[in-house]
């Protein structure tokens, strides 16, 4: 082993006896061994006792001042996994309110191809209430329009075994001769008890004295009047909180949109999805202990006795029997206390019902209920909205709305944050198109 | 020659556990502790390590907020080797990105100067001739005759073998001999 190696062993304590006696024997015999030695001995403990550096106590308060700030992030973060999980509930639940409404979309798909549409509710009307010849007029003409695709899809649904035109000819002609037609005899058609979902949301036909039968089958234009196409709600709104509960929660304000579908002459339903935001006030106190300066000065340094030919010197110890904050005697607390604004804002998604109760002239009276789920949680509120039809398809609303929802809460002392749910009273205007 | 003896070994055992405990759950006061523990080691370590007391106050500050956001990560009791090994990849980081130069070799460390029985003027020449080492043989000697870490503990923290930490700290400590020997001989005369 080459002296520097002992050297270096001797630094490091791990020198065995034989390894002692050789490295002393060499520095006693080599004056550059000697001399190579004593610097190592001067190096090293130049270096474990190079202490005079002391942390600059700025960089505590800073230090801890980001400690803050980044648990402020986490926070925020916090709210960040909160809006993950929450969106793919929200995510999810729109999936599920779409397939709930399939049959409904269904329904709106066809209204390109109105007319065939309505022929389909008349089959069906027709298989229901086989016996009646107005009903069977009508049906009867819709295939005789030459709408094919209609007449196959009522084929279709109604297990019709009509053919072509030649039997529509020939019931054209019975039913030029004015007999009533029994249809059993022309056309073997099954009754169907349940009516089709379809059924549900178009208008009986009228009965047979609610209609003018001229020249024994309906025009077209009779046809539009029989029946009733189903119509659409289209709405924007916007919305200012008066008022809520949510401790915290201020300047309240939603937009929204929604669709909806006409199931019945006053009654609506629909998807609404919207954002709401508002500010939420964090009030937060941090309480910084740090030594103070006269503490600090008035630390009495240890005198080591350095002993060269020991590698490693025992300090004094202190070991403290338990968990205690810096000592209130020589440390400088600092309270603050923080009132701390934030924005937040939550995208919801809803289901409604509404049903219109007054209508007087171009003024009307809608009442709406919905339940959904946003970001944070369900939603769930009542509206109440007048209606000004200015004409056409357009419509001013004007309402207010009773709102429950989750809100954002933030304790930052103890990192963490929240959810309270709190009832918000809003007013709302809009625009209403319905076609 | 000052020193606070509370900054040394002041968190052990079962209390060094439940305060480790607490830290990981977040709690502020078992920062502070452990703050107050490392504090001084840390600060000296990045300072030797950058060479700059500018970037010393940055990495010090660096390593203790990423010791509070990834303290979920510290899987060990030992905190002292997961603080340092944090503390060593900040500053790489940072004099990486600063780009910092090795300062040219000062022709002072070979001069007889008349105050190099001095034990600041020694330091200050150690210190200036710590900056001139590469910087894995830096670490390790920091690590080693400054912090007095163990061989294992500087394997761990720098992430390499046992042997080649014994290898980079006897290479280091033989490259600073003979950059101080100047003065170190003239000392020991």
């Amino acid at each position: 082993m080459t002296v520097e190696r002992l050297i270096s062993a001797y630094l490091d304590g791990d020198l065995t006896p034989e390894q002692d006696e050789l490295l002393r024997t060499r520095i006693s015999a080599d004056p550059a061994a000697h001399e190579a030695f004593d610097a190592a001995v001067i190096l090293h403990i130049s270096m474990c006792y190079e202490d005079r550096t002391e942390v600059p106590l700025d960089l505590r308060k800073s230090v801890f001042g980001a400690i803050e700030a980044s648990a402020n992030q986490a926070s925020a973060g916090r709210f960040r996994n909160i809006k993950s999980v929450a969106s793919r509930k929200f995510g999810t639940m729109v999936v599920m309110l779409f397939l709930l409404c399939l049959p409904i979309t269904d329904s709106f798909l066809e209204l390109n191809s109105f007319r065939d549409s309505s022929i389909f509710f008349d089959v069906n009307q027709v298989s229901g209430a086989a016996n009646s010849a107005t009903n069977m007029k009508a049906s009867i003409h819709g295939t005789g329009e030459g709408r094919e695709s209609a007449l196959g899809i009522s084929r279709q649904a109604a297990g019709y075994a009509i053919d072509g035109d030649d039997e529509l000819a020939t019931l054209r002609a019975k039913n030029d001769n004015s007999t009533e037609l029994n249809s059993n005899q022309s056309v073997e058609q099954p009754r169907i008890e349940q009516p089709t979902l379809n059924s549900l949301f178009s208008r009986p036909l009228p009965t047979a004295s609610e209609t003018e039968d001229r020249d024994g089958i309906y025009s077209s234009a009779d046809l539009n009047n029989t029946t009733q196409r189903t119509r659409i709600s289209l709405a924007t709104m916007y919305g200012e909180g008066f008022g809520s509960n949510a401790s915290g929660a201020t300047n309240i304000s939603q937009v929204a949109a929604s669709i909806g579908y006409e199931m019945g002459k006053e009654d609506f339903v629909g998807l609404e999805f919207g954002a709401t935001s508002y500010s939420i006030e964090y009030s937060t106190s941090s309480l910084l202990g740090a030594p103070d300066e006269a503490s600090m000065a008035s630390r009495e340094p240890i005198d080591v006795a350095i002993q060269p030919q020991a590698s490693t010197v025992q300090m004094p110890m202190e070991q403290p029997t338990k968990l205690t904050s810096p000592d209130p005697a020589t440390t400088h607390y600092s309270a603050s206390q923080f009132t701390t604004s934030s924005r937040q804002s939550t995208v919801w998604g809803t289901a409604f019902y509404e049903r219109r109760f007054i209508t007087l002239s171009s003024l009307s009276l809608n009442a709406r209920a919905a339940a959904g789920v946003g970001e944070d949680g369900l939603i769930g509120y009542g509206r109440l909205i007048g209606e000004w039809r200015l004409g056409g398809v357009v419509s001013l609303v004007i309402g207010s709305e009773l709102r429950t929802m989750p809100f954002r809460t933030g304790t930052r002392n103890n990192n963490q944050s929240g959810i309270n749910y709190g009832t918000i009273l809003t007013g709302l205007t809009g625009v209403h198109v319905r076609f | 020659m000052r020193y606070n003896p509370n900054h040394r070994r002041s968190l052990e055992g079962g209390l060094l556990i439940q305060v480790l405990e607490e830290f990981r759950g977040g709690s502020r006061d078992a920062f502070r502790l452990l703050y107050d523990r490392f504090e001084y080691p840390i600060y000296r370590f990045c300072k030797h390590l950058t060479g700059d007391e500018a970037t010393a106050r940055d990495a010090f500050q660096e390593t203790f907020i990423k010791m509070y956001e990834h303290r979920c990560d510290l899987k060990t009791i030992n905190i002292e080797s997961w603080l340092f090994s944090i503390a060593r990849r900040v500053c790489l980081n940072l004099i990486r990105m600063r780009r910092r130069q090795h300062e040219a070799f000062d022709e002072r460390l070979h001069t007889n100067s008349a105050s190099s029985e001095s034990d600041d003027i020694l330091r200050d020449h150690l210190s200036r001739a710590l900056s001139m080492l590469p910087l894995s043989l830096r670490e390790a000697i920091i690590l080693r005759d400054i912090e007095g870490h163990s061989y294992a503990d500087i394997a761990d923290i720098v992430g390499i073998d046992l042997s080649l930490a014994k290898v980079r700290v006897f290479r280091a400590r033989l490259i600073l001999r003979r950059i101080l020997s100047p003065i170190v001989t003239e000392r020991s005369s």
